[in-house]
């Protein structure tokens, strides 16, 4: 290179060029570089092991599923065992046939002294011998209501508790029975220990085997979700996000599972700074890039292979644009919750869990459209991201409209382990998250 | 006084007086750079960040095999182009048919011009002709390598230069005009 040459006086001129960068450049990469360390040490290692959180959450969720199946089944399995036909549990007449009326009188003497026991005991310790609860008056109260039965027959438990009630407890079985009383005050094998053995071991079944099919069932729902996707990134700005779900619950008690698929459909719609070269045409002129020589009757004669080559003044401009982002994307959640009924119609429910999002479609759309113009630089984000990562917490509320449809309205935040955008530099990887509200309505089958 | 090697190690070590340390014996000669890429001083000081925070994350990176101070410029410039690349969104091709016709007038202003006030007619420059003029004349990239680094043509990245010089002796001479006046 000629040592007088331009390009060498201008890298002459930047020898030794070292211009000081103001303080804040060092302070945000110190607050940057410790925003990393701290990503690393907490999102940082859920955002690398997401995979493996991922399979063991799922894991953990089928083994517990698994386990509630097996245990459950177990569990019926068992109390049906514990009452075949024809079979009492008794603590003290085993020996006695079902039909001997004085045995069920033990039996009721027995079983009423025990449910007056347990629900007065706070009053038990202050009676006396004689006095109103005391157990003689417990057992003259029995002789009344023997004498009392026309019948001459005596009470079962069911009978004498819908009395005492006063016709409230029009329905007992041995389960509802426990609902009035603890189980804790009642023995297990005194409660069972009723005559009339076949009616209630039946009955015991078809509640045990209704609540089992309660507790376990399929639920399917429809769900719409409008959502706001905060990007932290001005840049990017705010997006709003519109997605319709269809969600597949399993529900164990009051634990549940549930995955599905959604569909989201979003868009940002901001203006942006761009600069452009603008090609003001000045003419056009034909340029000879070749020339062929032909023999004729005339002589040697030239053709000139011509182009037309246009002539543009360049100006350097600015201005501000729209810019459009529309994207879809495929939603697939995994999600684990609790629910508990508050009310006959009203229950609420949590549930997180992760989503991974698949891009479906993205288009940017620029709102500037000037001929003869080139765009040299844009303020706009880059592209947005094939896959995505999230996590959700949710809070919810559910209006039960009969015995197997319920509505919907769940509150919920997303936290998203990567950038929305594909941005290849560490200052603006700013991990967004979306704040949402879901509506729907579930079928339970 | 630590050596160079040593204050590396004590980087690598996370010691935030030796990463400090690192950054005053370096920041000014990369911002030099930075600003000659960057549009205005607030974009050079954002490619500086961006590039601080790559040679820091990427010191393990570093084998002791040629010269620090390389290494962490070449990882300045390639910030400093992903940054135009960013941003990048068109790119027209154009023929080299112009050939460069050098002026001395030009190059007698140009030693009168201080190098702050060269810095700025650069930063002028349209995005992509700064960028092609600033690895070729600057850094001494040629134009295959360029084009390879940019993503176009080696003719287009020579036409850029050809327009890059040209604008900028436009601005030269712009400026002894209005100094005479």
């Amino acid at each position: 290179m000629d040592q007088n040459s331009f390009e060498h006086k201008i890298q002459k001129k930047f020898e030794g060029y070292q211009p000081n960068p103001p303080a804040h450049v060092w302070h945000n990469i110190l607050s940057d570089l410790e925003q990393q360390r701290k990503d690393r040490t907490l999102a940082g290692k859920l955002q690398r092991n997401r995979t493996l959180i991922v399979t063991v959450a799922a894991g953990i969720a089928a083994a517990g599923l698994l386990l509630f199946y097996l245990f459950n089944n177990s569990n019926t399995s068992h109390k049906n065992n514990t009452f075949p036909e024809n079979t009492r549990i008794t603590e003290d007449s085993s020996d006695k046939k079902p039909s001997d009326p004085e045995n069920h009188q033990n039996h009721i003497t027995t079983d009423t002294k025990t449910v007056f026991d347990s629900k007065d005991s706070s009053n038990r310790t202050d009676s006396k011998p004689g006095g109103e609860n005391s157990p003689v008056d417990t057992v003259k109260k029995k002789n009344e209501r023997k004498e009392q039965n026309p019948g001459g027959l005596p009470l079962d438990r069911n009978t004498y508790l819908r009395e005492k009630s006063g016709g409230l407890l029009t329905f007992l079985n041995p389960c509802s029975l426990q609902d009035i009383i603890s189980p804790a005050q009642i023995p297990i094998h005194r409660r069972l220990s009723f005559p009339d053995d076949n009616r209630i071991a039946e009955t015991q079944k078809k509640h045990i085997s209704r609540k089992s099919s309660n507790l376990n069932r399929w639920s399917f729902g429809l769900y719409a979700t409008p959502e706001m996707l905060m990007t932290k990134t001005p840049a990017a700005g705010t997006h709003s996000n519109y997605s319709a779900d269809f969600a597949a619950i399993y529900s164990i008690n009051e634990f549940f599972i549930q995955s599905g698929i959604s569909y989201l459909s979003g868009n940002s719609d901001r203006n942006i700074e761009i600069d452009y070269l603008k090609y003001d045409f000045l003419g056009a002129y034909e340029d000879v890039y070749e020339v062929t020589f032909d023999s004729t009757e005339n002589g040697v004669e030239p053709t000139y292979h011509t182009k037309t080559v246009e002539v543009y003044d360049t100006l350097q401009k600015q201005t501000s644009s729209r810019f459009e982002n529309d994207y879809r994307y495929l939603n697939l959640p995994v999600l684990i919750g609790y629910g508990r009924q508050i009310t006959p119609s009203l229950s609420l429910s949590v549930k997180s869990g992760p989503i991974i999002s698949l891009m479906l479609k993205d288009s940017r759309k620029i709102g500037f459209n000037q001929p003869n113009t080139d765009i040299t630089s844009m303020a706009a984000p880059e592209p947005m991201a094939k896959t995505n990562w999230q996590i959700l917490f949710s809070a919810g509320i559910e209006y039960r409209v009969s015995s197997t449809i319920h509505f919907a309205l769940e509150p919920r935040i997303k936290y998203y382990f990567d950038p929305v955008y594909n941005l290849d530099n560490t200052i603006n990887r700013k991990k967004p998250y979306s704040i949402g509200v879901r509506t729907g309505v579930v079928v339970d089958f | 006084m630590l050596t160079e090697e040593e204050l590396l190690q004590r980087c690598l070590k996370n010691d935030k007086w030796a990463l400090e340390q690192l950054y005053k014996l370096y920041a000014p000669k990369m911002f030099g750079i930075c600003l000659r890429y960057a549009k205005n001083r607030m974009e050079a000081e954002d490619i500086l960040q961006e590039g601080f925070i790559k040679v820091f994350n990427n010191l393990h990176c570093f084998r002791n095999k040629g010269s620090f101070e390389g290494w962490m410029r070449r990882t300045v410039v390639n910030t400093a182009i992903n940054h135009y690349k960013k941003n990048l969104r068109h790119a027209r091709e154009m023929d080299i048919e112009e050939v460069e016709v050098e002026n001395n007038n030009e190059l007698k202003i140009l030693d009168k011009i201080s190098t702050d006030e060269l810095m700025a007619m650069i930063q002028q420059l349209p995005e992509g002709y700064k960028v092609v003029f600033n690895l070729n004349v600057i850094e001494g990239y040629t134009h295959k390598m360029i084009g390879q680094m940019l993503g176009i043509s080696e003719n287009t990245s020579k036409s850029q230069l050809l327009r890059a010089k040209r604008l900028l002796k436009d601005k030269i001479k712009n400026y002894k005009i209005d100094g005479s006046e």
